[in-house]
Protein backbone atom coordinates (compact mmCIF):
# COMPACT_ATOMS: atom_id res chain seq x y z
CA UNK A 1 0.00 0.00 0.00
CA UNK A 2 1.66 3.42 -1.01
CA UNK A 3 -1.19 5.79 0.29
CA UNK A 4 -3.65 5.60 2.97
CA UNK A 5 -6.79 8.18 3.39
CA UNK A 6 -8.40 7.51 6.47
CA UNK A 7 -11.80 9.56 7.43
CA UNK A 8 -10.31 13.07 5.68
CA UNK A 9 -12.49 15.85 5.94
CA UNK A 10 -12.01 19.70 5.26
CA UNK A 11 -14.59 22.46 5.24
CA UNK A 12 -14.12 26.08 4.05
CA UNK A 13 -16.20 28.13 6.86
CA UNK A 14 -19.11 26.32 6.67
CA UNK A 15 -18.88 24.14 2.94
CA UNK A 16 -17.77 20.59 3.58
CA UNK A 17 -15.16 19.84 0.88
CA UNK A 18 -13.90 16.83 1.75
CA UNK A 19 -16.00 14.22 4.23
CA UNK A 20 -14.67 11.58 5.91
CA UNK A 21 -13.20 10.68 2.80
CA UNK A 22 -11.28 6.80 2.79
CA UNK A 23 -9.19 5.71 -0.22
CA UNK A 24 -6.42 3.53 -0.43
CA UNK A 25 -3.74 3.22 -3.41
CA UNK A 26 -1.39 0.15 -4.12
CA UNK A 27 1.77 0.91 -5.62
CA UNK A 28 1.53 1.10 -9.55
CA UNK A 29 -1.71 2.40 -10.02
CA UNK A 30 -3.65 4.13 -12.01
CA UNK A 31 -6.25 6.16 -10.04
CA UNK A 32 -9.04 8.07 -12.01
CA UNK A 33 -10.79 10.81 -9.74
CA UNK A 34 -13.97 11.75 -11.21
CA UNK A 35 -16.69 14.05 -10.11
CA UNK A 36 -19.07 17.11 -10.71
CA UNK A 37 -17.86 21.14 -10.50
CA UNK A 38 -16.85 21.67 -6.76
CA UNK A 39 -16.83 18.10 -5.78
CA UNK A 40 -13.88 18.19 -3.58
CA UNK A 41 -11.22 16.54 -6.12
CA UNK A 42 -8.46 19.59 -6.42
CA UNK A 43 -9.04 20.29 -2.27
CA UNK A 44 -8.31 16.46 -1.96
CA UNK A 45 -5.14 16.64 -3.81
CA UNK A 46 -4.33 19.73 -1.66
CA UNK A 47 -4.70 17.88 1.03
CA UNK A 48 -2.32 14.86 0.21
CA UNK A 49 0.05 16.98 -1.09
CA UNK A 50 -0.16 18.98 2.09
CA UNK A 51 -0.98 22.54 0.81
CA UNK A 52 -3.88 22.11 3.21
CA UNK A 53 -3.71 20.54 6.51
CA UNK A 54 -7.35 17.84 7.07
CA UNK A 55 -9.74 19.35 9.80
CA UNK A 56 -9.76 15.73 10.90
CA UNK A 57 -8.67 12.21 9.66
CA UNK A 58 -5.34 10.67 8.54
CA UNK A 59 -3.33 10.38 5.96
CA UNK A 60 -0.29 7.37 5.71
CA UNK A 61 2.32 7.60 2.67
CA UNK A 62 4.66 4.68 2.50
CA UNK A 63 3.81 3.36 6.54
CA UNK A 64 4.72 7.29 7.32
CA UNK A 65 1.91 8.94 8.52
CA UNK A 66 2.37 12.41 6.97
CA UNK A 67 -0.97 14.29 7.80
CA UNK A 68 0.74 17.52 9.71
CA UNK A 69 4.05 17.34 7.18
CA UNK A 70 4.46 20.13 5.15
CA UNK A 71 4.17 20.53 0.75
CA UNK A 72 8.46 20.54 0.95
CA UNK A 73 8.49 17.40 3.11
CA UNK A 74 5.83 15.67 1.14
CA UNK A 75 7.54 16.09 -2.04
CA UNK A 76 10.76 15.39 -0.77
CA UNK A 77 8.80 12.01 0.28
CA UNK A 78 8.21 11.34 -3.15
CA UNK A 79 4.45 12.95 -3.70
CA UNK A 80 4.21 15.07 -6.59
CA UNK A 81 1.79 17.19 -8.28
CA UNK A 82 0.83 19.68 -11.39
CA UNK A 83 -1.79 22.45 -10.79
CA UNK A 84 -5.52 22.59 -12.31
CA UNK A 85 -4.19 26.28 -13.14
CA UNK A 86 -0.87 24.98 -15.43
CA UNK A 87 1.86 26.94 -12.97
CA UNK A 88 4.97 27.05 -14.23
CA UNK A 89 7.90 29.68 -13.20
CA UNK A 90 7.13 32.25 -15.55
CA UNK A 91 10.12 33.79 -16.05
CA UNK A 92 12.23 31.39 -15.55
CA UNK A 93 13.96 29.41 -18.56
CA UNK A 94 12.49 25.47 -19.15
CA UNK A 95 15.65 24.32 -17.66
CA UNK A 96 15.45 26.24 -14.26
CA UNK A 97 11.70 25.37 -14.39
CA UNK A 98 13.09 21.54 -14.47
CA UNK A 99 16.09 21.71 -12.50
CA UNK A 100 14.08 23.29 -9.25
CA UNK A 101 12.55 19.69 -9.39
CA UNK A 102 16.13 17.74 -9.54
CA UNK A 103 17.55 19.91 -6.81
CA UNK A 104 14.68 20.11 -4.53
CA UNK A 105 12.76 16.63 -5.14
CA UNK A 106 13.32 12.96 -3.65
CA UNK A 107 16.55 12.82 -4.94
CA UNK A 108 19.02 15.68 -4.91
CA UNK A 109 20.82 16.92 -7.62
CA UNK A 110 24.45 17.63 -6.33
CA UNK A 111 25.49 20.13 -8.33
CA UNK A 112 23.73 22.53 -11.14
CA UNK A 113 25.29 21.10 -13.87
CA UNK A 114 23.58 17.61 -12.71
CA UNK A 115 20.26 19.23 -12.28
CA UNK A 116 20.70 20.51 -15.87
CA UNK A 117 21.18 17.40 -17.05
CA UNK A 118 18.03 15.84 -15.80
CA UNK A 119 16.63 18.32 -16.37
CA UNK A 120 17.12 17.83 -20.23
CA UNK A 121 15.90 14.46 -19.60
CA UNK A 122 12.67 14.96 -18.40
CA UNK A 123 11.93 17.65 -20.93
CA UNK A 124 12.85 15.13 -23.87
CA UNK A 125 10.89 12.67 -21.85
CA UNK A 126 7.37 15.08 -21.76
CA UNK A 127 8.19 15.94 -24.99
CA UNK A 128 8.79 19.84 -25.14
CA UNK A 129 11.22 20.58 -28.11
CA UNK A 130 11.61 24.34 -27.26
CA UNK A 131 14.80 25.89 -26.76
CA UNK A 132 15.57 24.92 -22.67
CA UNK A 133 16.75 28.51 -22.39
CA UNK A 134 12.99 30.37 -23.33
CA UNK A 135 11.33 31.11 -20.80
CA UNK A 136 8.47 29.52 -19.32
CA UNK A 137 6.03 32.05 -19.59
CA UNK A 138 6.24 32.42 -23.30
CA UNK A 139 5.05 28.88 -24.48
CA UNK A 140 1.74 27.42 -24.97
CA UNK A 141 -0.87 25.97 -22.78
CA UNK A 142 0.45 22.23 -24.18
CA UNK A 143 4.08 22.94 -23.41
CA UNK A 144 3.18 24.96 -20.26
CA UNK A 145 1.82 21.61 -19.23
CA UNK A 146 4.63 19.76 -19.62
CA UNK A 147 7.16 21.67 -18.40
CA UNK A 148 5.35 21.24 -15.09
CA UNK A 149 4.83 17.66 -15.60
CA UNK A 150 8.14 17.58 -16.28
CA UNK A 151 8.87 19.71 -13.14
CA UNK A 152 7.07 17.46 -10.90
CA UNK A 153 8.68 14.20 -12.80
CA UNK A 154 12.15 15.71 -12.10
CA UNK A 155 11.60 15.31 -8.11
CA UNK A 156 11.34 11.47 -8.72
CA UNK A 157 8.17 10.74 -7.39
CA UNK A 158 6.32 7.71 -6.25
CA UNK A 159 3.16 9.24 -6.42
CA UNK A 160 1.73 11.78 -8.95
CA UNK A 161 -1.22 13.79 -9.07
CA UNK A 162 -2.56 15.26 -12.40
CA UNK A 163 -5.02 17.55 -11.73
CA UNK A 164 -6.95 18.01 -15.55
CA UNK A 165 -3.45 17.79 -16.74
CA UNK A 166 -5.62 16.80 -19.95
CA UNK A 167 -8.12 19.84 -20.18
CA UNK A 168 -7.83 21.92 -22.89
CA UNK A 169 -5.94 19.40 -25.25
CA UNK A 170 -6.87 18.51 -28.68
CA UNK A 171 -7.94 14.81 -29.39
CA UNK A 172 -4.72 14.30 -30.87
CA UNK A 173 -2.63 15.73 -27.76
CA UNK A 174 -4.85 13.84 -25.75
CA UNK A 175 -3.70 10.52 -27.27
CA UNK A 176 -0.13 11.54 -26.73
CA UNK A 177 -0.59 12.53 -23.30
CA UNK A 178 -2.13 9.04 -22.62
CA UNK A 179 0.49 7.65 -24.01
CA UNK A 180 3.01 9.37 -21.78
CA UNK A 181 1.16 8.42 -18.40
CA UNK A 182 1.10 4.71 -19.37
CA UNK A 183 4.60 5.03 -19.79
CA UNK A 184 5.19 6.86 -16.73
CA UNK A 185 3.60 3.91 -15.16
CA UNK A 186 5.89 1.44 -16.75
CA UNK A 187 8.90 3.54 -15.37
CA UNK A 188 7.17 2.72 -11.57
CA UNK A 189 5.13 5.64 -10.86
CA UNK A 190 2.18 5.32 -8.91
CA UNK A 191 -0.45 8.03 -10.31
CA UNK A 192 -3.82 9.61 -9.44
CA UNK A 193 -5.63 12.13 -12.28
CA UNK A 194 -8.27 14.03 -11.68
CA UNK A 195 -10.30 14.65 -15.52
CA UNK A 196 -13.60 15.65 -16.76
CA UNK A 197 -12.91 13.52 -20.02
CA UNK A 198 -14.54 10.45 -18.44
CA UNK A 199 -14.30 8.18 -21.73
CA UNK A 200 -10.09 9.04 -21.00
CA UNK A 201 -10.33 8.37 -17.81
CA UNK A 202 -12.17 5.02 -17.94
CA UNK A 203 -10.05 3.82 -20.83
CA UNK A 204 -6.29 4.57 -18.82
CA UNK A 205 -7.55 3.68 -14.96
CA UNK A 206 -7.07 0.76 -13.42
CA UNK A 207 -9.56 2.05 -10.39
CA UNK A 208 -12.16 4.72 -10.37
CA UNK A 209 -12.81 6.93 -7.76
CA UNK A 210 -16.27 8.99 -7.85
CA UNK A 211 -16.38 11.95 -5.89
CA UNK A 212 -19.69 14.27 -5.42
CA UNK A 213 -20.42 17.19 -2.69
CA UNK A 214 -17.04 16.36 -0.81
CA UNK A 215 -17.89 12.20 -0.63
CA UNK A 216 -16.77 9.42 -2.07
CA UNK A 217 -19.85 7.71 -3.97
CA UNK A 218 -18.00 4.98 -5.58
CA UNK A 219 -15.36 3.19 -6.29
CA UNK A 220 -14.43 0.07 -8.18
CA UNK A 221 -13.06 -0.80 -11.83
CA UNK A 222 -13.96 1.64 -14.55
CA UNK A 223 -16.89 -0.72 -15.50
CA UNK A 224 -18.26 -0.55 -12.12
CA UNK A 225 -18.12 3.23 -11.29
CA UNK A 226 -19.67 3.91 -15.08
CA UNK A 227 -22.43 1.49 -14.02
CA UNK A 228 -23.30 2.59 -10.18
CA UNK A 229 -26.59 4.81 -10.24
CA UNK A 230 -25.02 6.77 -7.84
CA UNK A 231 -22.61 8.10 -10.43
CA UNK A 232 -24.91 8.05 -13.34
CA UNK A 233 -27.25 10.32 -11.05
CA UNK A 234 -23.99 12.78 -9.74
CA UNK A 235 -22.06 13.25 -12.10
CA UNK A 236 -22.94 11.52 -15.87
CA UNK A 237 -26.95 13.02 -15.27
CA UNK A 238 -27.25 16.80 -15.16
CA UNK A 239 -23.74 17.96 -15.67
CA UNK A 240 -21.99 15.32 -18.35
CA UNK A 241 -20.18 18.19 -20.24
CA UNK A 242 -17.90 19.03 -17.52
CA UNK A 243 -15.36 22.00 -18.68
CA UNK B 1 5.29 44.96 -6.83
CA UNK B 2 5.72 43.14 -10.13
CA UNK B 3 9.27 42.46 -10.41
CA UNK B 4 10.45 41.00 -14.26
CA UNK B 5 13.69 39.87 -14.26
CA UNK B 6 15.64 41.01 -17.42
CA UNK B 7 17.23 38.04 -19.43
CA UNK B 8 18.72 37.32 -22.63
CA UNK B 9 17.12 35.35 -24.50
CA UNK B 10 19.38 33.65 -27.25
CA UNK B 11 21.95 31.11 -25.39
CA UNK B 12 24.33 32.66 -27.89
CA UNK B 13 24.28 35.76 -27.12
CA UNK B 14 23.86 34.87 -23.50
CA UNK B 15 26.92 33.01 -23.34
CA UNK B 16 28.84 36.18 -25.54
CA UNK B 17 27.49 39.10 -23.04
CA UNK B 18 28.46 36.94 -20.09
CA UNK B 19 32.02 36.75 -21.03
CA UNK B 20 32.13 40.44 -22.58
CA UNK B 21 30.53 41.33 -19.36
CA UNK B 22 33.17 39.83 -17.23
CA UNK B 23 36.14 40.84 -19.28
CA UNK B 24 34.78 44.56 -19.60
CA UNK B 25 34.85 43.93 -15.30
CA UNK B 26 38.15 42.72 -15.22
CA UNK B 27 39.57 45.55 -17.23
CA UNK B 28 36.97 48.36 -15.25
CA UNK B 29 38.64 46.72 -11.46
CA UNK B 30 42.07 47.06 -12.82
CA UNK B 31 41.63 50.26 -14.09
CA UNK B 32 39.52 51.61 -10.55
CA UNK B 33 42.68 49.97 -8.63
CA UNK B 34 45.04 52.04 -10.37
CA UNK B 35 42.72 55.35 -10.11
CA UNK B 36 44.49 56.97 -6.49
CA UNK B 37 48.27 55.65 -8.11
CA UNK B 38 47.58 59.33 -10.91
CA UNK B 39 44.70 61.11 -8.80
CA UNK B 40 44.75 62.09 -5.01
CA UNK B 41 41.88 64.23 -6.13
CA UNK B 42 39.53 64.00 -3.10
CA UNK B 43 35.88 64.67 -4.88
CA UNK B 44 36.59 62.02 -7.70
CA UNK B 45 38.00 59.11 -5.17
CA UNK B 46 34.56 60.45 -2.90
CA UNK B 47 32.59 59.61 -5.57
CA UNK B 48 33.86 56.51 -7.00
CA UNK B 49 34.09 55.59 -2.89
CA UNK B 50 29.76 56.32 -2.73
CA UNK B 51 29.36 54.72 -5.95
CA UNK B 52 30.58 51.51 -4.20
CA UNK B 53 28.65 51.57 -1.48
CA UNK B 54 25.57 52.03 -3.54
CA UNK B 55 26.93 48.96 -5.77
CA UNK B 56 27.29 47.10 -2.55
CA UNK B 57 23.95 48.13 -1.32
CA UNK B 58 21.81 47.92 -4.32
CA UNK B 59 23.11 44.08 -5.07
CA UNK B 60 22.40 43.52 -1.42
CA UNK B 61 18.79 44.36 -1.93
CA UNK B 62 18.45 42.85 -5.40
CA UNK B 63 19.59 39.30 -3.37
CA UNK B 64 16.53 39.08 -1.62
CA UNK B 65 14.32 41.76 -3.54
CA UNK B 66 14.89 40.45 -7.17
CA UNK B 67 16.33 36.79 -6.87
CA UNK B 68 14.75 35.69 -3.65
CA UNK B 69 11.56 38.08 -4.19
CA UNK B 70 10.77 39.30 -0.49
CA UNK B 71 10.78 43.21 -0.86
CA UNK B 72 12.75 44.69 1.93
CA UNK B 73 11.24 47.89 2.73
CA UNK B 74 14.33 48.88 5.64
CA UNK B 75 17.15 47.91 4.20
CA UNK B 76 18.39 51.02 6.34
CA UNK B 77 18.38 49.22 9.09
CA UNK B 78 21.04 46.92 8.11
CA UNK B 79 22.89 48.99 6.65
CA UNK B 80 22.64 51.66 9.95
CA UNK B 81 23.94 48.42 12.25
CA UNK B 82 26.52 47.86 10.13
CA UNK B 83 27.70 51.33 10.47
CA UNK B 84 26.77 51.43 14.08
CA UNK B 85 29.02 48.07 15.09
CA UNK B 86 31.72 48.95 12.91
CA UNK B 87 32.30 52.52 14.81
CA UNK B 88 31.77 51.10 18.08
CA UNK B 89 34.50 48.16 17.60
CA UNK B 90 36.78 50.35 15.46
CA UNK B 91 37.04 53.50 17.32
CA UNK B 92 37.20 51.01 20.72
CA UNK B 93 40.45 50.10 19.45
CA UNK B 94 39.88 46.59 17.18
CA UNK B 95 41.12 46.49 13.34
CA UNK B 96 38.71 47.40 11.13
CA UNK B 97 38.96 44.29 8.93
CA UNK B 98 38.21 42.53 12.01
CA UNK B 99 35.36 44.52 13.05
CA UNK B 100 33.82 44.69 9.39
CA UNK B 101 32.82 41.41 9.12
CA UNK B 102 31.02 41.44 12.29
CA UNK B 103 29.21 44.37 11.49
CA UNK B 104 28.18 42.22 8.75
CA UNK B 105 27.25 38.82 10.77
CA UNK B 106 25.19 41.50 13.57
CA UNK B 107 23.41 42.86 10.62
CA UNK B 108 22.37 39.27 9.34
CA UNK B 109 21.39 38.36 12.61
CA UNK B 110 18.83 41.50 12.96
CA UNK B 111 17.67 40.38 9.28
CA UNK B 112 16.80 36.62 11.53
CA UNK B 113 15.18 38.99 14.11
CA UNK B 114 12.51 40.24 11.35
CA UNK B 115 12.59 37.46 9.20
CA UNK B 116 11.74 34.60 11.85
CA UNK B 117 8.51 35.47 12.97
CA UNK B 118 7.25 37.58 9.23
CA UNK B 119 8.33 34.57 6.81
CA UNK B 120 5.84 32.21 8.00
CA UNK B 121 2.58 34.64 7.37
CA UNK B 122 1.92 34.94 4.14
CA UNK B 123 1.77 38.58 2.51
CA UNK B 124 4.12 41.52 3.07
CA UNK B 125 4.65 41.13 6.87
CA UNK B 126 8.17 41.02 6.16
CA UNK B 127 8.36 44.30 4.13
CA UNK B 128 6.19 45.83 6.65
CA UNK B 129 8.49 43.91 9.92
CA UNK B 130 11.75 45.35 7.83
CA UNK B 131 10.23 49.32 7.55
CA UNK B 132 9.16 48.83 11.08
CA UNK B 133 12.60 47.93 12.29
CA UNK B 134 14.44 50.91 10.40
CA UNK B 135 12.29 53.35 11.36
CA UNK B 136 12.74 51.83 15.17
CA UNK B 137 15.74 51.68 14.96
CA UNK B 138 16.06 55.21 14.02
CA UNK B 139 14.12 57.06 16.17
CA UNK B 140 15.78 54.61 19.25
CA UNK B 141 19.70 55.60 18.36
CA UNK B 142 18.44 59.31 17.86
CA UNK B 143 17.29 59.22 21.12
CA UNK B 144 20.34 57.31 22.95
CA UNK B 145 22.95 58.68 20.76
CA UNK B 146 21.86 62.43 20.03
CA UNK B 147 25.55 63.48 19.51
CA UNK B 148 27.55 63.71 16.03
CA UNK B 149 30.23 60.82 16.47
CA UNK B 150 33.17 62.18 15.22
CA UNK B 151 36.37 60.13 14.55
CA UNK B 152 39.11 60.79 17.65
CA UNK B 153 42.14 63.32 16.66
CA UNK B 154 44.89 60.29 15.98
CA UNK B 155 42.31 58.73 14.08
CA UNK B 156 41.85 62.06 11.72
CA UNK B 157 45.18 62.39 11.73
CA UNK B 158 46.15 58.40 9.99
CA UNK B 159 43.06 59.39 7.62
CA UNK B 160 43.94 58.35 4.38
CA UNK B 161 41.02 58.19 1.22
CA UNK B 162 42.67 55.75 -1.02
CA UNK B 163 43.02 53.50 1.62
CA UNK B 164 39.20 53.93 2.32
CA UNK B 165 38.47 54.03 -1.37
CA UNK B 166 40.29 50.50 -2.01
CA UNK B 167 38.33 49.27 1.22
CA UNK B 168 35.43 50.31 -0.62
CA UNK B 169 36.41 48.71 -3.78
CA UNK B 170 36.99 45.52 -1.89
CA UNK B 171 33.60 45.24 -0.21
CA UNK B 172 31.87 46.20 -3.79
CA UNK B 173 33.74 43.74 -5.89
CA UNK B 174 33.04 40.96 -2.99
CA UNK B 175 29.59 41.20 -3.07
CA UNK B 176 29.48 41.28 -7.01
CA UNK B 177 31.28 37.76 -6.97
CA UNK B 178 29.52 35.95 -4.21
CA UNK B 179 26.28 37.83 -6.07
CA UNK B 180 27.45 35.35 -9.01
CA UNK B 181 28.23 32.58 -7.72
CA UNK B 182 25.05 32.50 -5.62
CA UNK B 183 23.91 33.09 -8.97
CA UNK B 184 25.66 29.49 -10.24
CA UNK B 185 24.70 27.78 -6.76
CA UNK B 186 21.52 25.33 -6.41
CA UNK B 187 20.12 27.37 -3.72
CA UNK B 188 19.04 30.32 -6.43
CA UNK B 189 17.20 27.53 -8.25
CA UNK B 190 15.60 27.81 -5.10
CA UNK B 191 15.36 31.51 -4.56
CA UNK B 192 13.86 31.78 -7.66
CA UNK B 193 11.06 29.26 -7.54
CA UNK B 194 9.61 31.43 -3.87
CA UNK B 195 10.18 34.45 -6.23
CA UNK B 196 7.67 32.96 -9.02
CA UNK B 197 5.42 31.04 -7.13
CA UNK B 198 5.53 30.03 -3.54
CA UNK B 199 3.00 27.45 -3.74
CA UNK B 200 4.58 25.79 -6.80
CA UNK B 201 7.71 26.08 -5.30
CA UNK B 202 6.62 24.26 -1.97
CA UNK B 203 5.05 21.53 -4.24
CA UNK B 204 8.55 21.19 -5.60
CA UNK B 205 9.92 20.28 -2.38
CA UNK B 206 11.13 24.17 -1.86
CA UNK B 207 11.60 25.02 2.08
CA UNK B 208 10.26 28.63 2.36
CA UNK B 209 11.30 29.39 5.64
CA UNK B 210 14.80 28.63 5.26
CA UNK B 211 15.68 29.65 1.64
CA UNK B 212 13.70 33.26 2.72
CA UNK B 213 16.01 33.46 5.85
CA UNK B 214 19.14 32.58 4.32
CA UNK B 215 18.52 35.20 1.84
CA UNK B 216 17.99 37.81 3.84
CA UNK B 217 20.84 36.65 6.00
CA UNK B 218 23.11 36.68 3.19
CA UNK B 219 21.56 40.33 1.96
CA UNK B 220 21.48 41.98 5.39
CA UNK B 221 25.74 40.91 5.97
CA UNK B 222 26.37 42.67 2.65
CA UNK B 223 24.38 45.65 3.85
CA UNK B 224 25.85 45.95 6.81
CA UNK B 225 29.63 45.59 5.27
CA UNK B 226 28.40 48.83 3.26
CA UNK B 227 27.37 50.49 6.29
CA UNK B 228 30.70 49.31 8.30
CA UNK B 229 32.35 50.75 5.20
CA UNK B 230 30.75 54.21 5.45
CA UNK B 231 31.36 54.66 8.90
CA UNK B 232 35.10 53.76 8.25
CA UNK B 233 35.19 56.44 6.34
CA UNK B 234 32.91 59.10 7.54
CA UNK B 235 34.93 61.79 9.65
CA UNK B 236 31.33 63.09 11.50
CA UNK B 237 28.17 62.36 11.42
CA UNK B 238 24.96 61.30 13.46
CA UNK B 239 24.61 57.81 14.25
CA UNK B 240 20.89 57.99 13.68
CA UNK B 241 21.36 59.39 9.80
CA UNK B 242 22.69 55.93 8.77
CA UNK B 243 19.27 54.70 9.71
CA UNK B 244 17.14 57.47 7.51
CA UNK B 245 14.75 55.64 4.59
CA UNK B 246 17.26 57.30 1.83
CA UNK B 247 19.77 54.37 2.37
CA UNK B 248 16.37 52.08 1.53
CA UNK B 249 15.12 53.69 -1.08
CA UNK B 250 18.60 55.05 -3.27
CA UNK B 251 19.54 51.14 -3.29
CA UNK B 252 15.71 50.19 -4.50
CA UNK B 253 16.03 52.85 -6.86
CA UNK B 254 19.30 52.24 -8.23
CA UNK B 255 18.23 48.47 -8.52
CA UNK B 256 15.50 48.62 -10.87
CA UNK B 257 17.20 52.04 -13.17
CA UNK B 258 19.49 48.98 -13.63
CA UNK B 259 17.65 45.85 -13.83
CA UNK B 260 16.48 44.25 -10.90
CA UNK B 261 17.38 40.37 -10.74
CA UNK B 262 20.19 40.76 -12.99
CA UNK B 263 23.93 40.86 -11.68
CA UNK B 264 25.19 44.05 -13.35
CA UNK B 265 22.09 45.71 -12.96
CA UNK B 266 23.25 47.31 -9.80
CA UNK B 267 26.27 48.38 -10.86
CA UNK B 268 24.91 50.30 -13.78
CA UNK B 269 22.13 52.19 -11.86
CA UNK B 270 24.36 52.72 -9.25
CA UNK B 271 26.87 54.73 -11.68
CA UNK B 272 23.73 56.38 -13.34
CA UNK B 273 22.17 57.22 -10.11
CA UNK B 274 25.19 58.98 -8.63
CA UNK B 275 26.05 61.05 -12.15
CA UNK B 276 22.47 62.31 -12.49
CA UNK B 277 22.44 62.84 -8.86
CA UNK B 278 25.77 64.93 -8.36
CA UNK B 279 24.19 66.88 -11.60
CA UNK B 280 21.22 67.77 -9.98
CA UNK B 281 22.39 68.74 -6.76
CA UNK B 282 24.43 71.24 -8.50
CA UNK B 283 21.87 72.13 -10.94
CA UNK B 284 18.55 71.82 -8.81
CA UNK B 285 19.18 71.18 -5.77
CA UNK B 286 15.95 70.92 -3.69
CA UNK B 287 14.29 69.36 -6.94
CA UNK B 288 16.17 66.14 -6.93
CA UNK B 289 14.27 63.65 -4.83
CA UNK B 290 11.08 64.27 -7.05
CA UNK B 291 13.08 63.71 -10.02
CA UNK B 292 14.04 60.46 -8.80
CA UNK B 293 10.77 59.35 -7.87
CA UNK B 294 9.11 60.40 -11.37
CA UNK B 295 12.00 58.29 -12.80
CA UNK B 296 11.11 55.31 -10.42
CA UNK B 297 7.66 54.93 -11.23
CA UNK B 298 8.80 55.84 -15.27
CA UNK B 299 11.39 52.89 -15.13
CA UNK B 300 8.68 50.58 -12.98
CA UNK B 301 6.04 51.32 -15.58
CA UNK B 302 7.76 51.77 -18.87
CA UNK B 303 10.81 49.72 -18.44
CA UNK B 304 10.51 47.01 -15.84
CA UNK B 305 13.94 45.27 -16.76
CA UNK B 306 16.25 48.36 -16.30
CA UNK B 307 18.73 49.74 -18.35
CA UNK B 308 20.57 45.96 -18.70
CA UNK B 309 16.93 45.01 -20.35
CA UNK B 310 17.11 48.59 -22.31
CA UNK B 311 20.75 47.56 -23.41
CA UNK B 312 20.43 43.82 -24.48
CA UNK B 313 17.24 44.63 -26.67
CA UNK B 314 19.19 47.55 -28.97
CA UNK B 315 21.82 45.04 -28.80
CA UNK B 316 19.46 42.72 -30.31
CA UNK B 317 17.54 45.24 -32.59
CA UNK B 318 20.63 45.80 -34.19
CA UNK B 319 22.06 42.41 -34.60
CA UNK B 320 18.34 41.82 -37.09
CA UNK B 321 18.92 45.06 -38.66
CA UNK B 322 22.52 43.26 -39.90
CA UNK B 323 21.07 39.95 -40.66
CA UNK B 324 18.14 42.01 -42.46
CA UNK B 325 21.08 44.36 -44.83
CA UNK B 326 23.53 41.20 -45.27
N1 LIG C 1 -9.36 27.71 -0.68
C1 LIG C 1 -10.68 27.59 -0.68
N2 LIG C 1 -11.44 28.43 0.05
C2 LIG C 1 -12.78 28.32 0.07
N3 LIG C 1 -13.46 27.40 -0.61
C3 LIG C 1 -12.78 26.54 -1.36
C4 LIG C 1 -11.35 26.59 -1.43
N4 LIG C 1 -10.93 25.59 -2.26
C5 LIG C 1 -12.02 24.97 -2.68
N5 LIG C 1 -13.14 25.53 -2.14
C6 LIG C 1 -14.51 25.07 -2.36
O1 LIG C 1 -14.55 23.69 -2.08
C7 LIG C 1 -15.39 23.02 -3.02
C8 LIG C 1 -14.59 21.95 -3.70
O2 LIG C 1 -13.68 22.60 -4.58
P1 LIG C 1 -12.62 21.81 -5.43
O3 LIG C 1 -11.79 22.83 -6.11
O4 LIG C 1 -11.93 20.82 -4.58
O5 LIG C 1 -13.55 21.08 -6.47
P2 LIG C 1 -13.15 20.25 -7.76
O6 LIG C 1 -13.80 18.93 -7.60
O7 LIG C 1 -11.71 20.28 -7.98
O8 LIG C 1 -13.92 21.07 -8.89
P3 LIG C 1 -13.49 21.40 -10.40
O9 LIG C 1 -13.89 20.22 -11.20
O10 LIG C 1 -14.29 22.60 -10.74
O11 LIG C 1 -12.04 21.66 -10.40
C9 LIG C 1 -15.94 24.08 -3.95
O12 LIG C 1 -17.21 24.45 -3.52
C10 LIG C 1 -14.96 25.21 -3.79
O13 LIG C 1 -15.59 26.45 -4.00
MG1 LIG D 1 -10.46 20.98 -9.41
Amino acid sequence: MLLKLENLSKSFGGLKAVRELNVTVEAGEIIGLIGPNGAGKTTLFNLITGTYKPDAGRITFRDHEITRHNPSSRCKQGIARTFQHVRPFHHLSLLDNVAVGCVYGRQTARSRGEAERIAREMLQLVGVHESPQVHAGELTLMNRKRVELARALATQPYLLLLDEWMAGLNPSEQREALGLIRRLRTQGITIILVEHLVKAVFDISDRVVAMDAGEKIAEGTPSQVANDPKVIEAYLGPDMGGE
Amino acid sequence: MNIQPAEIKNPKSKIRNTLSVWIALAGIVAGLVSIPQWTTNANALNLLFLIFIFITMSQSWNILGGFAGQISLGHAAFFGIGALVMRVLWIGGMEFFIAMPIAGVVAALCAFVVGIPTFRLRGAYFSIGTLALAEALRLTIANVLPTVSTMPARYIAAFDLAQRYYVALAIAVITMLATYLLMRSRWMLGWLAIREDEEAAQATGVQLLWHKLAASGISSFFAGLAGAVFSFQQVSYYPSSVFVATWTFDPVLIAFIGGVGTLIGPVIGAIFFIAIREQLVITLPSLHPIIFGIMFILIVLVFPGGLVDIGTRLQQWMQKRRVKSS
